[in-house]
């Protein structure tokens, strides 16, 4: 009977400790969207709780910005667009003031043993160094896969912005239960991962994220990616392509398609209708939308040359 | 030549003699003991008077300022402010900042979309000097505004007059009669570069007593409190930093358009919306910045750190809570300098008489502990109670009353043997 009341104890611990908020919204400025898990997003609204699973979402170049308070009642902005998992956000752990005596007596110490002005020799504390120029606090770093990607490949190109001047980075890939499946020091703004290589199967709610240690970057977006199987991929195009009529307009079809493509977030698929189509094709309509859409995805030099074809 | 053996017994008998001198003027253990409280007490006014007249050097010669910079500014209770709890003080939801617009006509708008919010009051830590020539629509447009805000409280600034002796309000250049009750003066105590530690309640300029920029607001919005700090007739009062810029919502210009007004109104109602110079990140703007306790480094060279609003959003807050830190008086500093002396002198002086050549390393050792730990000691009391007191008097005297025996010996002698003043250091060798 104890060791059930225990039992019991435990689970009722646990329970009310994970339905506990982290965080509630208390300032919202522009479109911020938040996302539970296996939910559609939602406009978040001020006042609204948010909890360790939670995901939020500010778009970008829509000037949106959100003002957190945490249980300790300290304020977090949120002011760079992308994807942030309310379960990394930057913590502010309560730290308690070092004790006056602790302080006092290093100040005794330091005034008297290690005077700042002794620049005889390089030590650890005189060792100064002032690099870098301006920070612009643009940590909007990651460029590809872009956010909430569908992607059906078997070699994941993940891409960044040189955003550090430390050359070493370090890339993480972690499922929706916050678990990394892949956490890897990378010296390249870019990394190729073969899914079956690396054991990567195929899910949604996967997200990754780009860490340097040499930044002035004090959160770190997140972005999310969605990777279905060839086979899931090729069904979704399908019924996408049926569910437009086609009205014997074939360019207009294809825009269709091409846009319902895009809005579903399957940018691979977009640039492989294209490709497929502007090769049978020669409207330039349908190029010109191509280059838009390559334009959109930031590759200004490929939206160039299918332009000027 | 006097061998190594005569030579010692010299020594020896040197010693005994004095000794036997002191017996002779001191029969008793009892007289001795009163005489040595008699010689301290007066070596304590010595080295008082001492104190006091170095306290009036001026450290303006240029030999004086390495001293003046790197001690100048430096006060050790400055630890108490300084650190990283910073990050974890308490947010103060009763007062917003709102980032200065960057043009008059903005300035102006901003008074229009605050206004609408309903705060509690408004507060413009910001001073117009001249009519802008080229823009007299913007400063219609701002002055309009000012008119239309009934809760609003201006800035004005403390200059010296012409002769240079008497201070002025020098107010905004739209300020006449109606608006000098909303006045407040930005001024802190200091030179432009000090720490911030205290400020002056108010100031009587021409019979009329003119308030801070804080007083003035905490006159409108808490004034039971305010009539709490005009009681205790302070002319200073020590600053008491318990918030940093995180403890405050702060919101720029453009905020004030981005948010929906129905967020906006919920969070300004019935609020205090501090206007100046700040940024949220990036650069610092270099405007009304200053040093305060709270910097990172107490002392040497470092950035400043508070912009001039934060300042009176502290000093605003003190107020409102009603708990002054308290400065002990300099007559009363004194007298726990002269305590500290007398009893460091008695423990001297008792030294003398059992060695009249006591290890000098002893004393300066003796010295340096003592100031170490009244140091470490007044600087919690002033962590715990608030309670200040001014150490520089106090590490003065005590330095000063080993170092300046000397004077002291020289001042006995000659009273001994003009006035017949009984002395223990009656004998030259001393």
């Amino acid at each position: 009977m104890r060791r059930l009341a225990f039992i019991l104890f435990i689970l009722i611990w646990n329970n009310v400790d994970g339905q506990m908020p982290e965080y509630y919204s208390y300032l919202v400025k522009g479109q911020v969207q938040y996302k539970r898990a296996k939910a559609k997003p939602l406009t978040l609204a001020p006042k609204t709780l948010l909890f360790r699973e939670d995901v939020i979402i500010l778009p970008k170049g829509k000037k949106a910005e959100l003002t957190l308070v945490d249980k300790n009642s300290n304020y977090i902005v949120l002011s760079n667009p992308g994807t942030y998992k309310v379960a990394e956000l930057p913590q502010k752990p309560h730290q308690e003031s070092e004790s006056i005596t602790a302080k006092y007596f290093h100040l005794v110490w330091e005034e008297l043993f290690q005077p700042k002005k002794d620049f005889a020799t390089f030590k650890k504390r005189n060792l100064a160094v002032v690099s870098g120029g301006v920070s612009r606090g643009d940590c909007d770093v990651l460029k590809t896969p872009r956010n909430e990607t569908i992607v059906g490949n078997t070699d994941l190109v993940f891409a960044w912005k040189n955003f550090s001047a430390d050359p070493i980075y370090t890339f993480i890939l972690s499922d929706e239960k916050n678990n990394e499946v892949l956490h890897l020091k990378v010296r390249d703004t870019q990394l190729i991962l073969n899914t079956a290589s690396w054991l990567i199967s195929p899910k949604n709610g996967y997200y990754w994220k780009v860490l340097s240690t040499n930044s002035s970057c004090t959160a770190f977006p997140t972005h999310e990616l969605r990777l279905w199987s060839g086979k899931e991929i090729s069904q979704r195009v399908n019924e996408i392509k049926s569910s437009v009529k086609n009205t014997g307009d074939t360019s207009l079809y294809h825009l269709q398609v091409a846009e319902l493509l895009e809005k579903e977030n399957m940018f691979d698929e977009v640039n492989k209708y294209y490709k497929a189509v502007i090769d049978q094709s020669t409207d330039q309509v349908l190029r010109t939308s191509y280059a838009a859409f390559l334009l959109r995805m930031d590759k200004e030099k490929e939206a160039e040359k299918v332009y000027l074809q | 030549m006097i061998s190594r053996q005569s030579k010692h017994s010299k020594w020896t008998w040197r010693i005994n003699r004095e000794f036997l001198q002191y017996l002779s003027i001191y029969p008793n253990s009892i007289s001795l003991k009163l005489q040595l409280l008699k010689e301290a007490f007066v070596a304590t006014l010595v080295i008082l008077g001492a104190v006091y007249l170095v306290s009036f050097i001026p450290l303006k010669f240029e030999l004086a300022k390495p001293i003046k910079q790197e001690f100048g500014d430096f006060d050790v209770y400055d630890l108490v402010f300084s650190g990283k709890h910073k990050e974890n003080l308490p947010r103060d939801t009763n007062i917003i900042f709102v980032q200065v617009g960057d043009s008059r006509d903005q300035i102006a708008h901003q008074l229009y979309i605050l206004r609408n919010l309903e705060p509690k009051l408004i507060a413009l830590d910001v001073t117009f000097d001249q009519p802008n020539p080229n823009d007299p629509d913007a400063d219609s447009l701002l002055v309009g505004e000012i008119r239309k805000t009934p809760n609003l409280v201006l800035a004005s600034k403390l200059v010296l007059d012409s002769t240079g002796d008497d201070l002025i309000p020098q107010s905004s250049f739209f300020v006449h009669d109606s608006l000098r009750s909303k006045e407040g003066f930005i001024n802190f105590l200091g030179e432009e570069v000090s720490v911030i530690r205290m400020f002056s309640p108010s100031t009587k300029i021409e019979a009329r007593e003119v308030e801070c920029f804080a007083c003035r607001i905490a006159e409108k919005v808490y004034p039971d409190k305010w009539r709490k700090l005009k009681e205790r007739e302070k002319r200073i009062e020590v600053i008491d930093y318990t918030k940093n810029q995180n403890s405050f919502l702060s919101f720029s210009y453009d905020d004030l358009k981005d948010y929906s007004p129905a967020q906006l109104k919920d969070i300004f109602r019935d609020k205090i919306v501090l206007i100046g110079f700040f940024t949220r990140k990036g650069a610092l703007v270099m405007e009304d910045i200053h040093f305060t306790p709270m910097n990172e480094k107490i002392s040497g060279k470092s950035y400043p750190d508070s912009y001039g609003l934060l300042i009176h959003a502290n000093i605003l807050s003190m107020i409102h809570h009603g708990e002054y830190p308290y400065l002990l008086s300099r007559f009363w500093t004194y007298c726990i300098a002269g305590i500290l002396c007398f009893l460091l002198l008695l423990f001297v002086f008792g030294y003398y008489v059992k060695n009249p050549h006591p290890a000098h390393l002893r004393f300066v050792l003796i010295q340096f502990t003592a100031i170490l730990l009244l140091s470490w000691f007044f600087l919690v009391l002033f962590e715990r109670y608030r309670f200040k007191v001014p150490l520089l008097p106090i590490i003065l005297a005590l330095i000063m009353s080993v170092e300046l025996l000397g004077i002291y010996k020289i001042v006995a002698r000659l009273m001994n043997k003009w006035f017949g003043y009984k002395t223990i250091f009656k004998q030259s060798h001393f």
